[in-house]
């Protein structure tokens, strides 16, 4: 019975994880406002219903009255705590710029002296207890300031200030500052930030901060970016869009190691993904593994092989396939292989561009129009027939690609 | 008999309006809660750092932005010029003059040394006829569209022809976008573009902030009250309700000021609506309908930190014409979709926020103004004692000024755009002294907007005569 029940079981706990996941990502924090929300209201709510029953319910003797008068009680005090709240809110950061204004000075100067030998490690400690984050703007001042030996030596100090340990335990809450705590560790040596860092990587919270990711490239090793790329393979646009430009130093590795791997073996978003990126490196995509690509089921997976298919050096094959991709049923593939048509300037999809520019979609018709108006004298010439024999939406389409080419003819 | 016939009904219906009050208060309180605990947790997302790797970011993706312009001659010339000087890398502008009859055109052909083109804005959604198009001679793709006379949504929707991005932005020709509001916008869809359709932004008033090279440079509070009653208005509406919406994927309404859209998502929708009043907040009720019956997964979001400056109007005649004009396209937004309301097939849309918008924003007002109506009524027949009925108007007045504070200090402790104290503090005084006169003044307009819309009146642009902004010369 256990054997029998054994797959079950196993399907029912990996659906209950990808539920829970899903939840976590989108459901849970929206839960957690709810529920936030709730609480603060019923706090609100809770003194009307005191100062009824003991406060003014023995003055008067109906409750509705007695409730009203409750409740303008509790908005009056409502909104006296939010006026107090903003005007000691601002009191409190103009002080807290005054006294940083005056201890950094000091600050810099014994992190100053503690560079140059002299030991100011005591005068810093009673400085961390009492301001600590002008103590950890400062250093992190020096930090990004100076590099060679002296580096490791603020380094060694932030150790001996215990500001290592803060930081890490602030990044892994992933509360509001943890960006800030991210940031610095991303300033100390690899030897320190690394362990700080990796284990980010599994925190759900701070998985997709581009922070970590920026930080972690600084120290990290060959195999870490294997890890880092299909990472960011799985992360939201946004984040893979930030990333884009810090990977790029590092694309000849990712393109020869990491991508093929992600395309082996990643999921269709990582796929997505990963073909996202090597698009904004212009990495061309080799025709063996973009044929099998090619045959993926998922639309955006075949749009974003073509593109990267679009870096190769045009040959026969290239060529047939881009021809091949203006049938695919997707209208994503189509346009990106009628963008490529355009640029390789391909005869060869002459008949099949000029069928789509009567397409029902109007912004295929419009695409393949444009497409068409780049292909030279025959392409000009259907569109110039189309002004002519066509109805009114074609020959709309073709006027404005017409008119476009002129543009690009004069500029 | 009578008597006691006359007192028990009026009691239904002042109890009913009391209820009614309550409940539409705590629904705003309980979203402004909702949107303080979000907007503290999402709204530092978004480092320097973070924003300069995106802006160079090869992926970031184009954008068409689509400005409708009607005799907008007085400040077409600062807010284009601001809109060519955003910080995004890869953008166009698409200005549709709809057959102003001052001289927009010109002061745009000769601002921005416009030439005639042999561009033809042809598309998918049929429009009134386009005259000519125009494109700047200067290195910034500037296109300007001069067309006949149809109304806002078809001016939009001419703009939606011409654009080739896959996203556009519909920004009024009368508004400063921020410099990074586009980034912030783009960056928002960029967080899940599969299912984003539309993204809206903050709107806010502009009156007697500085404005320097179509940028606003010293913020600051108006001079006239009525500007700064509506400053609070507009915070309340969009720091605290549309947060809270949006945290549903229940937001049917996104600024026709400010709002980011998926293109292909407009034209699968079909465009804008060029009958409706409403045309903003109709595209997108149309929008949420399309995508629960087709059944895709789809979201529609609000994000508070970028922020489009408009001016707000400064005299009560025209405040009048825009809050009818509204009011109507509330109504009419709403009516057009009404198989919506408390249907289980359309979610959380259907069962909370269209009711939601139907019950307390399109017929709040007429509760309201019965509730005042009724009051009066009680104290002149005797039906109700004078203290209780100042008791139960305190009530409702401390619970709105309860609402507008709370606004403001969402303002200040989450997006805070207004560093200095003065202003601040002038600021949570129009949240208290709008709550005597301002807002039965808006009620009452609103009220007059229903009943116009009941009886079908139709309205073009919701034009207002500019004072133009407020712009620093250097010297």
């Amino acid at each position: 019975l256990k054997r029998r029940w054994r797959p079950h079981v196993g399907r029912a706990r990996r659906l209950a994880k990808t539920w829970w996941k899903a939840f976590r990502r989108t459901g849970l924090g929206r839960a957690v406002i709810l529920i936030k929300a709730a609480i603060t209201m019923a706090v609100f709510l809770y003194p009307v219903w005191w100062l009824h029953i003991n406060v003014v319910s023995s003055r008067i003797s109906e409750v509705p009255l007695s409730l009203a008068v409750s409740f303008i009680g509790v908005q009056i005090a409502g909104i006296c705590v939010q006026l107090l709240a903003s005007t000691s809110a601002k009191k409190v950061e103009s002080m807290r710029t005054a006294r940083s204004e005056r201890l950094r000075p000091v600050i810099r100067g014994h992190i100053a002296a503690q560079l140059t030998g002299v030991d100011r490690l005591t005068e810093l400690r009673v400085l961390r207890r009492r301001a600590i984050r002008d103590v950890e703007v400062c250093l992190v001042e020096y930090l990004t300031a100076i590099g060679g030996e002296a580096h490791g030596r603020i380094c060694e100090l932030a150790v001996k200030l215990d500001l290592v340990k803060r930081w890490s335990r602030r990044a892994r809450r992933g509360r509001r500052d943890c960006k800030q705590a991210v940031e610095y560790l991303g300033q100390l040596t690899p030897d320190l930030a690394r362990p700080a860092l990796l284990p980010l990587l599994k925190n759900p919270k701070m998985a997709f901060e581009p922070i970590v990711y920026r930080a972690l490239l600084r120290c990290a090793s060959s195999e870490d970016l294997s890890v880092l790329f299909r990472n960011a393979a799985s992360a939201p646009l946004s984040v893979q869009a930030m990333l884009a430009g810090e990977l790029r130093d590092h694309a000849a590795v990712l393109t020869a190691v990491a991508l093929p791997a992600v395309l082996k073996d990643g999921t269709p978003h990582q796929i997505v993904g990963a073909l996202r990126m090597g698009a904004a490196w212009r990495c061309p995509l080799p025709l063996a593994v973009g044929l099998a690509m090619m045959r993926n089921h998922d639309p955006k997976v075949r749009a974003g092989a073509l593109k990267l298919i679009g870096f190769n050096r045009l040959d026969r094959l290239t060529e047939n396939l881009i021809v091949y991709s203006l049938d695919d049923p997707d209208p994503q593939v189509k346009i990106v292989a009628m963008a490529l048509a355009g640029r390789f300037r391909l005869a060869a999809g002459l008949s099949r561009l000029m069928s789509l520019a009567h397409h029902d979609d109007g912004e295929l018709g419009r695409a393949a129009c444009m497409t068409l108006s780049m292909l030279g004298a025959t392409g000009e010439a259907f569109l110039q027939n189309e002004l002519v024999t066509s109805d009114a939406r074609s020959a709309g389409r073709a006027a404005e690609s017409l008119a476009r080419l002129r543009l690009l003819e004069v500029a | 008999m009578l008597d006691i016939l006359v007192h028990r009904v009026y009691f239904f219906f002042e109890s009913g309006i009391i209820v009614y009050v309550f409940t539409i208060n705590f629904i705003y309180f309980f979203l402004t809660l909702i949107a303080y605990f979000s907007l503290r947790k999402h709204h530092l997302h978004f480092t320097p750092v973070e924003q300069d790797a995106l802006l160079r970011s090869p992926l970031l993706p184009a954008l068409s932005l689509i400005v409708p312009a009607y005799n907008e001659s007085a400040t077409c010339r600062e807010s284009v010029g601001g809109m060519l000087r955003l910080d995004y890398p890869n953008y166009e502008v698409v200005v549709v003059n709809d057959g102003s009859k001052d001289n927009t055109l010109q002061v745009l052909i000769e601002t921005f040394h416009l030439y005639k083109s042999a561009q033809v804005a042809s598309g998918t959604l049929v429009t009134k006829p386009v005259k000519q198009v125009y494109q700047s001679a200067d290195p910034v793709r500037l296109v300007v569209i001069d067309k006949v006379n149809g109304g806002k949504a078809d001016a939009i929707n001419v703009g939606l022809n011409a654009a080739t991005s896959p996203l556009v932005m519909v920004v009024d020709s009368d508004s400063l976008i921020e410099s990074t509001g586009l980034l912030d916008m783009v960056k928002a869809y960029m967080e899940d573009p599969e299912r984003i359709i539309a993204v809206g932004g903050t709107v806010r008033a502009v009156n007697d902030c500085d404005v320097e090279h179509g940028r606003v440079k010293t913020i600051r509070t108006a001079k006239s009250h009525l500007a700064n009653f509506q400053s609070v208005e507009y915070l309340r509406a969009f720091l605290g309700g549309r947060v809270g919406f949006s945290l549903m994927n229940a937001l049917l309404i996104i600024s026709g000021a400010f709002g980011l859209f998926r293109r292909d998502a407009v034209l699968e929708a079909g465009g804008f609506d060029g009958d409706s009043i409403g045309e903003d907040m109709e595209l997108v009720v149309r929008m949420h309908r399309l995508w629960l019956e087709k059944k895709k997964p789809y979201r529609i979001a609000y994000v508070a930190a970028p922020v489009c400056w408009t001016e707000v109007p400064d005299s009560l005649k025209i405040l009048h014409r825009q809050r009818k004009r509204w009011q109507r396209g509330t109504v009419e937004s709403l009516w057009r979709h009404r198989e919506m309301l408390f249907n289980p097939r359309y979610g959380v849309v259907g069962m909370f926020a269209f009711p939601y918008f139907a019950i307390f924003e399109m017929l709040g007002p007429a509760v309201e103004f019965l509730g005042y109506f009724l009051t009066i009524l009680g104290l002149v027949f005797r039906i109700i004692a004078p203290p209780i009925a100042i008791l139960f108007f305190s009530v409702s007045v401390m619970f709105g000024i309860l609402l507008s504070t709370s606004a403001v200090v969402l303002e200040e402790f989450t997006i805070c755009r207004f560093p200095s104290w003065k202003h601040s503090n002038r600021l949570f005084f129009s949240a208290i002294a709008e709550n005597f006169g301002f807002r039965q003044l808006l009620t009452f307009w609103r009220v007059q907007g229903l009943i116009e819309a009941i009886k079908g009146k139709k309205g073009g642009w919701g034009a207002m005569e500019r004072k133009g902004f407020n712009v620093v010369k250097r010297a």
